[in-house]
């Protein structure tokens, strides 16, 4: 019997290739297709679809099983900010993030979970942008209790107490950071082949975004007003006053003075301690009146200082140790455990396969003890 | 019988699986063969090689595939926060139960959320446990979410939705 619904599935599959900027050949390598007509076929309807290729292929275009049968609208994905927007792949990354915030935000109503609301700053104009900016930093730090070093402490507390998630992503040599906020929540993507202290930055810099995100987010009436170039160099300066705070920069470098002079080795040290690079460094301490620009230039222009940096920042340029956040997992385990999640679903959300899902489990500290928990709890449901 | 992935990837786990499909007639979903393959090192530390397409081709066990009307007429029985639990097996499996050409066989799965979602579409007696299935042919498990009691919660649960209509449409 022909399937009525081959047609209009078709098309939807064809439009959600179209809306990334994938070839068929990409997709049909993705979803497990032996040759890229079968897209094509599948496309016009000329095919017939099973259920399991349905799955891979709203899994490669990442989608819902029911946006490509019809059932549910396709995702906005247009609510995603870019710090730079890599050639390739953009497309791809911005429809996953969505997905995933949207699962997540799944998981909040399936668990219950009730996060903090992340505060917004409204940033009324150019003359006052950069006061209000610090406004936001004080408030922010003492919302968000970062303690001395902020950028030990940012990720985790966004994360568990914000529940804004952020995402690890190799997005190639070009592309920075990204962030959206919506209904779904708040993420943030993060180019995962980035050095820490880069990283660190990067989350500083997309938490300005969201919380201007009411006045200068895509979309807005008011940030059509701004150069985009002045809202990122806000953001910058927000990034390094939040991850530098002045009276922890002050007290480090009075404790590491010697007679009132501090060498470069000490300036690449307070930078490694407070987790961002010695280029923040420098650019903090002229702002704050501890150096010249021709000081902080001069120091950056000198191949000598380059690679001391270098030399004291050997072993640190780890990878982020999990691609998933542990906020995500835990809620997906949770919902899982309350029986509001099926186990294969909870595979899907973490984006693993079910036999691997214990390994995954694992790396966020859930136990098999947990596991054997779990099901005795959903034994007993 | 209507095998979801868990059972199968447990079945191999237990070197059980060549006994079952011998001896049982087994039909697997489609998406059900993609989420059980797997060829590497469990996660116990013991080498695991599942392929249940030599299987399928050998003739051992049969493969369904759910149409796209059939995905979608079955999804239109419930409320989306309900679908929206249910992992794409599941879902195949509840679409297929209700097609001729599966009137006759039986779910069998480990997940709760899935047992419920067959007994809200009429199909109470048409689930069943691991256990009994094994016992049926002189085998056991020890596993909390294949044994009677565990599925006894999962169809009074579904059957309390059904009454309600609480998670469908």
């Amino acid at each position: 019997m022909a399937d009525v619904a081959k047609n209009e599935v078709g098309a939807r599959i064809r439009e959600a290739r179209e809306r990334l900027n994938m070839k068929q050949k990409k997709l049909a390598k993705l979803a497990g297709f032996s040759h890229h007509q079968q897209i094509s076929a599948i496309e016009q309807g000329q095919r017939d679809i099973r259920a399991n290729e349905l799955m891979r292929l709203a899994s490669a275009l990442h989608v819902e099983m029911g946006v490509l049968l019809g059932t549910q609208p396709f995702p906005d994905t247009h609510l995603v900010q870019w710090r730079e927007r890599p050639e390739e792949g953009a497309d791809e990354s911005e429809a996953r993030l969505v997905q995933r915030a949207k699962r997540f935000h799944h998981l909040l109503e399936m668990t219950e979970a009730r996060p903090q609301t992340l505060p917004q700053f409204e940033i009324q104009d150019r003359a006052s942008a950069e006061a209000e900016a610090q406004r936001a930093v004080d408030s922010l730090i003492k919302q968000l209790d970062l303690g001395s070093r902020p950028a030990a402490s940012l990720q985790k507390i966004l994360e568990s107490e914000f529940h804004v998630l952020i995402w690890f992503e190799d997005l190639g040599s070009d592309g920075s950071a990204a962030c959206t906020h919506s209904e779904h929540g708040n993420a943030i993507l993060v180019n995962s082949s980035e050095v820490p202290w880069r990283r660190n930055f990067d989350i500083a810099h997309e938490l300005f975004h969201l919380v201007t995100w009411n006045s200068l987010g895509p979309g807005n009436p008011r940030s059509d007003d701004w150069n985009q170039e002045e809202i990122e160099r806000l953001a910058n300066t927000f990034a390094a006053t939040l991850l530098l705070p002045a009276e922890e920069v002050r007290a480090e470098l009075y404790a590491r003075a010697d007679e009132g002079k501090i060498d470069g080795t000490d300036l690449i040290g307070i930078a490694v301690d407070f987790g961002v690079s010695t280029e923040a460094l420098l650019w903090r301490l002229k702002t704050l009146g501890f150096l010249k620009y021709a000081q902080a230039k001069e120091l950056l222009d000198d191949q000598g200082f380059r690679q001391t940096d270098r030399g004291q920042r050997r072993g640190r340029r780890h990878s982020p140790k999990r691609q998933l956040p542990s906020t995500f997992v835990w809620l997906a385990f949770l919902a899982c455990m309350k029986g509001a999640l099926s186990r294969s679903r909870m595979a899907e959300y973490l984006e693993t396969s079910l036999v691997e899902l214990p390994l995954l489990l694992e790396e966020h500290d859930i136990s098999e003890k947990e596991e054997r928990d779990y099901q005795e709890t959903v034994v007993a449901f | 019988m209507l095998f979801d992935a868990m059972i199968v990837i447990d079945l191999h786990r237990s070197e059980q699986w060549s006994d079952v499909v011998s001896q049982l007639d087994v039909t697997i979903p489609s998406v059900v063969v993609d989420e059980s393959k797997y060829e590497d090192v469990d996660p116990g530390g013991f080498p695991l090689r599942i392929n249940i397409q030599e299987d399928i081709d050998s003739g051992r066990v049969k493969v369904e595939s759910a149409s796209m009307s059939e995905l979608k007429a079955t999804e239109s029985q419930f409320a989306d926060w309900f679908w929206e639990k249910l992992g794409a097996g599941e879902r195949e499996a509840l679409s297929l139960m209700r097609t001729c050409r599966c009137a006759d066989v039986q779910l069998c799965s480990s997940d709760g959320l899935a047992i419920q979602g067959a007994v809200m579409l009429g199909f109470r007696d048409r689930c069943i446990c691991l256990s009994q299935v094994l016992r049926s042919i002189g085998m056991t498990i020890s596993h909390g979410k294949y044994s009677e009691d565990f599925l006894r919660n999962a169809l009074k649960v579904g059957g309390e939705k059904l009454i309600r209509g609480y998670g469908l449409r």
